[in-house]
């Protein structure tokens, strides 16, 4: 088996691992088949356990740290745009990607990436005012059990206010603060979503696993939708209605105002304190409804309260 | 089988090892060969990347033999994500069986509704 350890040690060299890498390697190696040959495998056996040095090495150079040229499996690229305007639209639509968004004084957008792809393998676009970010087009098998650990970063220009904002997302996780648009479109799938400070006159939101927290937000209409993630929401007023959907999903609301509340839920449960919509309309199959408030001088009228098999409670206490 | 496929699959079996016991690497590659067909190019690589993941962590501990043996050791973290995979994985596997099971699950079933069928044309 010391063949072995002399033809890793070489694959590791070809593949660029540094130093200390492959001496970590090699004594994880050294370990491993000495305990198999104190257990008194042939060498025919420990052929067929180890296998061929080549493949592990290559195997393990996908994610080891490479001799002088560094990190670079992990790619940082960047990408700005200029002369935006007022009014400025957004279209996102992303797999498997984290996006976080910032601010930037400078009036630019300012997107960067970290990833294991290549930059130029997206869509990314500024025409006629219109931000378009899109995945790649060649997706890659498999990619459903696959690590791809892919981030943007995007910055927006700082109180310039955004046109139609539409952010689709897969598997991704998105933080979205400190914006103001004209409407906020989000559908997610599995990611989580963590909206705060931001100020739009129409949003709508879908998810279908992801948990969502919103918090701090102002905004006309809104509408939410969701499968079976949580919706955490707090500090939320809208001047208008608010419709909500849930089949197993929990939702919790605190310190939320609007005009009109729509609510139907399968199995999901309602938890609102501090709640102060102008009407409510109740629907529940078995989850149940509490509304829990303190200011007795608001009062909600009831439009239409039905359930099956949940509670549907609204108190006030002192 | 697709590789990328077969290590998300080996990474979730990998995880769960750990999860009632520390293990040394070559019994954390004995305890999986016994019931798959995969050997150390597969699970040492796998091992090292969830490690500096910071999913599992590391320590020496002496054996019998007297050569210290490197232990893995799952964390919080990785727990969580072993429980992630789970359950992408019962989705996942839970669909196919679904589709599989179409009108029986036997495939003499499956084969006489398919001759049927084919005679019929």
């Amino acid at each position: 088996m010391k063949k072995f350890l002399q033809d890793l040690e070489t694959e590791l060299r070809k593949n660029n691992l540094s130093d200390e890498e492959i001496s970590e390697i090699i004594a994880d190696h050294e370990e491993m088949i000495e305990t198999a040959m104190n257990e008194g495998l042939t060498d025919a056996e420990l052929e067929k356990k180890f296998g061929n040095p080549k493949e592990v090495a290559e195997e393990l150079s996908q994610f080891s740290e490479k001799k002088e040229k560094g990190r670079e499996n992990k790619k940082m690229k960047r990408q700005e745009f200029t002369g935006i305007e007022e009014g400025y639209h957004i279209n996102i639509g992303l797999i498997n990607e984290d996006i976080e968004f910032q601010t930037n004084e400078d009036g630019k957008i300012i997107i960067e990436y970290s990833g294991k792809r290549d930059l130029e393998d997206y869509t990314i676009e500024f025409n006629n005012n219109e931000l378009v970010l899109k995945t790649p087009k060649k997706r890659e098998i498999g990619s459903f059990f696959g690590h791809e650990k892919n981030q943007f970063t995007i910055s927006l220009p700082q109180g310039l206010k955004i046109g139609n904002f539409i952010l689709k997302e897969i598997n991704g996780d998105i933080e979205l603060a400190k914006h103001e648009s004209e409407s906020l479109q989000l559908d997610t799938k599995n990611g989580d979503l963590k909206l705060s400070e931001f100020k739009t006159n129409t949003l709508k939101l879908n998810t279908i696993n992801g948990d969502v927290n919103m918090e701090d937000i102002l905004c006309k209409t809104i509408s939410v939708s969701q499968i079976s993630g949580d919706l955490q929401m707090k500090k939320v007023t809208a001047i208008g209605d608010f419709d909500a959907h849930s089949v197993s999903g929990d939702m919790n609301f605190e310190n939320v105002n609007c005009d009109e509340f729509t609510m139907k839920t399968v199995s999901g449960d309602v938890n609102a304190y501090e709640f102060y919509p102008t009407s409510v309309s109740l629907n529940s199959v078995s989850g149940d409804i509490t509304i829990t408030n303190t200011d007795m001088s608001k009062t909600i009228d009831v439009k239409h309260e039905r359930s099956v098999s949940g509670d549907i409670k609204i108190r006030i206490k002192k | 089988m697709n590789s990328q496929f077969k290590r998300g699959i080996i990474e979730l079996c990998v995880l769960k090892e750990l999860i009632p016991e520390d293990m040394y690497g070559y019994l954390i590659i004995n305890s999986l060969s016994e019931h798959l067909n995969v050997n150390e190019n597969t699970i040492y690589p796998i091992l090292r990347r969830l490690t500096k993941e910071g999913y599992f962590t590391t320590y020496l501990k002496e054996s019998n033999s007297g050569a210290p043996r490197k232990y893995y050791h799952i964390t919080k973290k990785g727990f969580d994500y072993y429980l992630s995979l789970r359950d992408e994985w019962d989705d996942f596997i839970g669909g196919v069986y679904v589709i599989l099971n179409k009108g029986g699950k036997k495939n003499e079933e499956i084969f006489a509704r398919f001759r049927d069928r084919v005679e019929e044309e």
